[in-house]
């Protein structure tokens, strides 16, 4: 098969899939009448998608039905299972045995383990394709580490500081781009913006956690997370653009959210009640760009995302103004009228933007 | 071949950050400006971290003098931007995040002898007023020690007004401002400073000296002596970076 040099695990299945697809349709179409295939012709692109299948199947390992596609699922998730077990399990063994251990043995063993999970994870990369035992190993490094720097800060007895972030967001990207995995992505980006906006804070000397009642810190690195994820590195990764926006966006609606309701936890100089009309009006702003550039990008997350945060806006704003002066139906029906409202308006930027395509 | 220089990148990122670490707690330890302190179990009490932890943890217990807190003058090299004159209740400059500083705790000095004293006229009173409630000897004898006494933003300005390392601890703490009322019509309040926490607040025991606090520990549990006393004394330092470590162990 010729064309497969660049092509990747994700545009494998998706390839795997239009086949099942077109089959399904073309099945479809003969038995309406409205094509007629000759055997011969059918035969030809039968043995055609059959070899194109095995092809993929043998060197992407890629599901090619959607039994082989559930069982997939239920990997990834048990993967995802086993890697949080199994940090547990090493942390949970090393507390266990901590206090029989000597300061230098506590050290040597807190630095090794991440360092083994890593060769573990590449031991399993080599043989095989799926990654799923990749994935749980590249966790359970992961989670090894941040052990590693906890145990490192406990046992010198060190004040909290933001450069464990840093630390941790870079390890996390390290194995992320390597292997293409997007939940260390999204933790390793959660971790760079934990780093900047708690670094912001000890500048003007506020502990690390006052980061959630002072949540314009995250404001700026949420940003560059989401602007971030149209970088050529992440485009040309199967769903890396996508969770870098959430893992930017989230944050950023959040802390929007926060700041909107309560206008004594922003540290610009004006009226509390003046703070919180500006952050409204900024969070309509973002949930608004969110929706209109998500539909035109077809960015199904931010239009998810953009769509909630603005529901949750509303709602906000309604209870500020008319809890306390409707009754309680006229309250909720105003708030089902607009949720309509809103589905109206979906609908129709869905309808343009499918006239538009 | 990114690959391959990612890989090296994250075992990079794992052992630059433990020799950082080590490096840093090296010379946290190294020609540390302070000199030794010596605290009781009335200090540092061990605590559980954790069902099934065997760590060995202890933790700074410290108090205040009195309800008071520290006045704007103190706290505002801090960064907290306290009002000259009492100001209405309801401005938002009361509503402060709380700063990182430092403070001196005084151990076993004038301050502790008004906090002492102070606790007695309380559990005199608490009698006076119930008689059936008979006041407990111990409980002032557990009292900590330690009082914290001053705050600042500058720890070297701090242990050059209290050199004496043996009676003055200086650490790294979390301090909040308070809004203290002054006035009830109108309503007028002034901002005051207190300190939430000290960082570190526990301190790890290693090997050999967390066996020989637990044993000091356990003794003193299965023979008590008639009147409480402190278990053991545990000599602790205070590095370049604030950072403590426990020099000895010492069962009473």
């Amino acid at each position: 098969m010729s064309g497969l040099a660049d092509t990747t695990r994700e545009e494998a299945q998706a390839r795997v899939n239009r086949i099942n697809a077109f089959r399904a349709e073309l099945d479809e179409l003969e038995r309406r009448g409205a094509i007629s295939l000759t055997d011969e012709q059918r035969a030809q692109l039968h043995d055609y998608h059959r070899n194109l299948i095995a092809t993929l199947s043998e060197r992407f390992e890629v599901d090619r039905s959607r039994a082989e596609s559930q069982l997939s699922l239920g990997l990834r998730i048990v993967s995802l299972l086993g890697a949080a077990a199994c940090t547990a399990a090493a942390v949970l063994f090393f507390e266990r045995f901590w206090g029989v251990l000597s300061t230098p043995v506590q050290i040597a063993v807190v630095w090794i383990a991440p360092l083994a999970a890593l060769a573990g994870a590449v031991a399993t990369a080599r043989v095989e394709r799926t990654l799923y035992f990749t994935a749980l190993l590249s966790i359970l490094a992961f989670g090894c580490f941040v052990m590693n720097v906890y145990v490192l800060g406990t046992v010198l007895n060190a004040v909290p500081s933001p450069r464990a972030f840093l630390v941790w967001s870079a390890f996390a990207f390290a194995l992320a781009y390597t292997w293409d995995l997007r939940l260390l992505l999204a933790a390793g980006a959660i971790c760079a913006i934990t780093f900047f906006s708690t670094s912001i804070l000890s500048w003007y000397r506020l502990p690390l956690d006052v980061l959630f009642s002072r949540p314009e810190s995250v404001l700026l690195p949420a940003v560059l997370i989401a602007v971030f994820a149209q970088a050529e590195i992440n485009r040309t990764r199967y769903g890396f653009s996508q969770t870098l926006r959430l893992a930017g966006l989230t944050p950023l609606c959040l802390a929007l959210l926060i700041l909107s309701e309560s206008g004594t936890q922003s540290q610009i100089p004006l009226a509390t009640r003046t703070v919180e009309h500006l952050y409204q009006l900024a969070g309509f702003t973002l949930a608004a760009s969110m929706l209109i550039v998500g539909i035109r990008r077809r960015w199904t997350e931010t239009v998810n995302l953009g769509a909630a945060f603005f529901g949750v806006l509303l709602l906000l704003r309604y209870v500020d103004w008319w809890w306390d002066v409707m009754p309680k139906y006229v309250f909720f029906l105003i708030v089902g009228i607009t949720a309509i409202g809103l589905m109206v308006l979906l609908q129709r930027l869905r309808r343009s933007a499918g006239a538009a395509s | 071949m990114m690959r391959r220089w990612l890989l090296l990148a994250a075992a990079l990122i794992v052992c630059v950050t433990n020799v950082v670490a080590l490096g840093t707690g090296y010379l946290n330890r190294r020609n540390a400006p302070a000199g030794a302190i010596t605290l009781t179990e009335r200090e540092l009490r061990i605590t559980a971290s954790g069902s099934e932890s065997t760590a060995t943890i202890l933790r700074l217990e410290w108090t205040s003098p009195d309800n008071e807190g520290f006045p704007c003058d103190k706290i505002r090299p801090l960064g907290f931007t306290c009002p000259d004159r009492p100001v209405s209740a309801e401005r938002r400059v009361l509503e402060q995040p709380q700063r990182n500083g430092y403070i001196v705790l005084e151990y076993d000095g004038p301050a502790y002898q008004r906090v002492r004293k102070r606790a007695e006229a309380l559990a005199a009173q608490q009698s006076a007023e119930n008689p059936a409630v008979k006041p407990d000897p111990s409980s002032l004898d557990r009292l900590t020690r330690l009082v914290a006494i001053d705050v600042g933003a500058d720890a070297d300005t701090l242990r050059r007004t209290y050199p004496d390392a043996s009676r003055y601890l200086i650490t790294t703490a979390r301090i909040g401002a308070v809004a203290k009322g002054v006035s009830v019509s109108p309503p007028l309040v002034t901002l005051s400073g207190f300190v939430i926490s000290v960082m570190p607040s526990t301190i790890n025991v290693p090997l050999p000296l967390s066996t020989r606090l637990r044993d000091a520990s356990a003794l003193h549990y299965r023979n008590p002596p008639r009147s409480w006393t402190p278990s053991y004394t545990v000599t602790l330092r205070y590095g370049r970076f604030l950072e403590p470590w426990i020099v000895d162990v010492r069962p009473n």
